[in-house]
C-alpha cells in the first residue's frame, strides 16, 4: 500500500474507496437536484450552473487526495508462512 | 462507477460524474423549450423610400427607407432564450435574391426586457447599398427578424408578416 | 517527496512489454479523439465543425470561450442575421460575425458582415478594396451554442505554460498508472 499523503498513486483502502465514491456522488447530485429546482421556479439557468460547478469543485476537493480518513481501514495481511 | 484506486481515476470519476451531470440538466433545459409555441404578433408598416440615389464610384446604388414596426414579443422570451436578435430586412429579388439589414437591436431576457415595441417612421439605422445598379422600379418586402440565442441549445429564427415597398423609376 | 521518487521508480521498473502496452493505449486515446474529430469535420461539411469564440466583438451574444457547432450545409439557404465565421485570404484568425447584407450572384454569395458589437460593417476588417466576402471565405454557420465551456482552450492559449504542464502530465499519467492487480 502506498505510503504518506504525497504520492503519485494516491492509493486508498476498499473501505475508503467506498466512503469516496459515495461522497461525490452525493454532493454533486444533491446539489445539482437543489440547483435545478431553484432554477425552475426562479425561471434562470445560472442556479443550476453554479451549483454543478461549486459541487464538483468541492467535491475534487475531498475525493481526489488521499486523506486519512480513507486509509482507517487498511487491509490485513497474513503473516509470513515459516520455511520447514 | 468503478475503479477508485488511484488519484487520476477518482478525478476521473467525479469530474466527469459533474460534467455529465449538468449536461444532462442542461439537455433536460434546452429540450423542455424546443416545442414551445413561438408565435408573436408584429407589423410592419408604412415603408418609405426617403432618398434614392445611383453612387457611380462604387457602382450601387443607395437608399434610405422609413418604417412603422408595432409589436409584443412576451412570448418569445422563454426560460432558455438568453437573447434576442431583432432586426428589420429588406429583400428585393432583381433576377437574384438580395437581402439587406435595415436596423438591429439586442433584446436580453431580463427584468427590464422591452416586450412591446412601437417605433413609428423610424430612419433605418443602415443605408441600403445594393450591389449593382439594380433598384430601380424593383419591388421588395420589408421582414420583421428575430434570430434567438439560447442558454444552451439550437439557434433559430422567427419571423413577421411582410410589408411590400416599391422603388421608384428614377434617382431622387 | 515521494512523488518523485514514486514516478522515477514507475519508470525504472518499466520494461518494454509494459512500456509498448501503455504506449499503445496512448495512441489508441489520441486515435480516438482524432476519429470523432474528422467524424465532425464530415457530418458538418466543415473544416472546423466546432469552435471557440475568441474576440468579443460578437458580445453580448457571444463572449470569448463560448462554444460554436458549425454547419456548411447551406440548408436553409444562408440569410441576413446568420452568425457565421470566416477567414480573410491568407489570415489565420477566423472572424464570427453576423451576415448583414447578401446578395446571391452567378451561383456565389456576396456577403457583408458585421459584429454585433462593433458599430461599423466589416469591410475595415476585409482586404482593401474588397466589398464583400464569398462562399469561399465561410468555415460555417453557427446552429448550436453552448456557453462558457471552450474558456479553457483560451487559457491553454494565452498561458502556454499551462498547455506544456497538461500535456507532460497526462504523459506521465499515461505512461505510469498501473491497473490495480498489477
Amino acid at each position: 500500500m502506498a505510503r504518506g499523503f504525497w504520492n503519485i498513486m494516491g492509493e486508498i483502502d476498499y473501505v475508503g474507496q467506498k466512503k469516496a465514491e459515495y461522497l461525490y456522488k452525493v454532493i454533486i447530485l444533491v446539489s445539482c437536484l437543489i440547483g435545478f429546482a431553484i432554477s425552475c421556479i426562479t425561471k434562470q439557468f445560472m442556479y443550476t450552473g453554479y451549483a454543478a460547478m461549486i459541487s464538483t469543485i468541492v467535491s475534487l476537493i475531498l475525493v481526489v487526495p488521499p486523506w486519512p480518513w480513507y486509509k482507517k481501514n487498511p487491509l490485513t495481511w497474513s503473516s509470513k508462512p515459516k520455511k520447514s | 462507477m468503478g475503479m477508485m484506486h488511484n488519484v487520476t481515476s477518482r478525478f476521473n470519476s467525479s469530474f466527469f460524474f459533474g460534467v455529465t451531470v449538468i449536461g444532462i440538466l442542461a439537455a433536460i433545459n434546452f429540450a423542455t423549450s424546443f416545442a414551445v409555441d413561438h408565435s408573436f404578433s408584429a407589423s410592419i408598416s408604412n415603408v418609405n423610400v426617403t432618398k434614392f440615389i445611383k453612387n457611380s464610384r462604387y457602382n450601387w446604388d443607395e437608399a434610405e427607407l422609413t418604417f412603422n414596426l408595432n409589436g409584443n414579443f412576451s412570448d418569445i422570451f422563454n426560460w432558455n432564450v438568453k437573447l434576442a436578435f431583432f432586426y428589420v430586412e429588406l429583400e428585393y429579388n432583381a433576377l437574384e435574391r438580395n437581402q439587406i439589414t435595415l436596423w438591429d437591436k439586442i433584446i436580453w431576457r431580463n427584468q427590464n426586457t422591452p416586450i412591446n415595441l412601437n417605433m413609428i417612421k423610424e430612419k433605418g439605422k443602415y443605408a441600403v447599398r445594393t450591389k449593382k445598379h439594380n433598384l430601380k422600379g424593383a419591388t421588395g418586402t420589408v421582414k420583421l427578424k428575430i434570430e434567438v440565442t439560447p442558454i444552451v441549445g439550437l439557434i433559430y429564427k422567427l419571423e413577421s408578416t411582410p410589408a411590400f415597398v416599391r422603388f421608384p423609376n428614377d434617382y431622387s | 517527496m515521494h512523488v518523485v521518487t514514486d514516478t522515477l521508480n514507475e519508470f525504472k521498473i518499466m520494461d518494454k512489454r509494459r512500456f509498448s502496452h501503455q504506449f499503445v493505449n496512448l495512441c489508441l486515446v489520441i486515435a480516438t479523439a482524432l476519429m470523432t474529430w474528422k467524424g465532425f469535420m464530415i457530418s458538418f461539411n466543415t473544416e472546423s465543425p466546432i469552435v471557440v469564440v475568441l474576440s468579443g466583438s460578437m458580445e453580448p451574444a457571444y463572449y470569448r470561450g463560448d462554444i460554436l457547432f458549425l454547419e456548411m450545409w447551406n440548408y436553409p439557404p444562408l440569410q441576413p442575421g446568420d452568425v457565421v465565421v470566416y477567414k480573410l485570404g491568407d489570415r489565420d484568425i477566423p472572424i464570427v460575425h453576423r451576415i448583414m447584407n447578401l446578395h446571391e450572384e452567378d451561383d456565389d454569395y456576396y456577403i457583408l458582415t458585421k459584429g454585433d458589437n462593433n458599430k461599423v460593417n466589416d469591410r475595415g476588417l476585409y482586404t482593401p478594396g474588397q466589398l464583400f466576402i464569398q462562399k469561399k471565405d465561410l468555415l460555417g454557420r453557427t446552429w448550436f451554442y453552448i456557453p462558457y465551456v471552450g474558456i479553457i482552450t483560451i487559457w491553454l492559449a494565452d498561458y502556454p505554460i499551462l498547455k506544456y504542464l497538461l500535456i507532460g502530465g497526462m504523459v506521465i499519467i499515461g505512461l505510469t498508472s498501473r491497473e490495480p492487480q498489477s
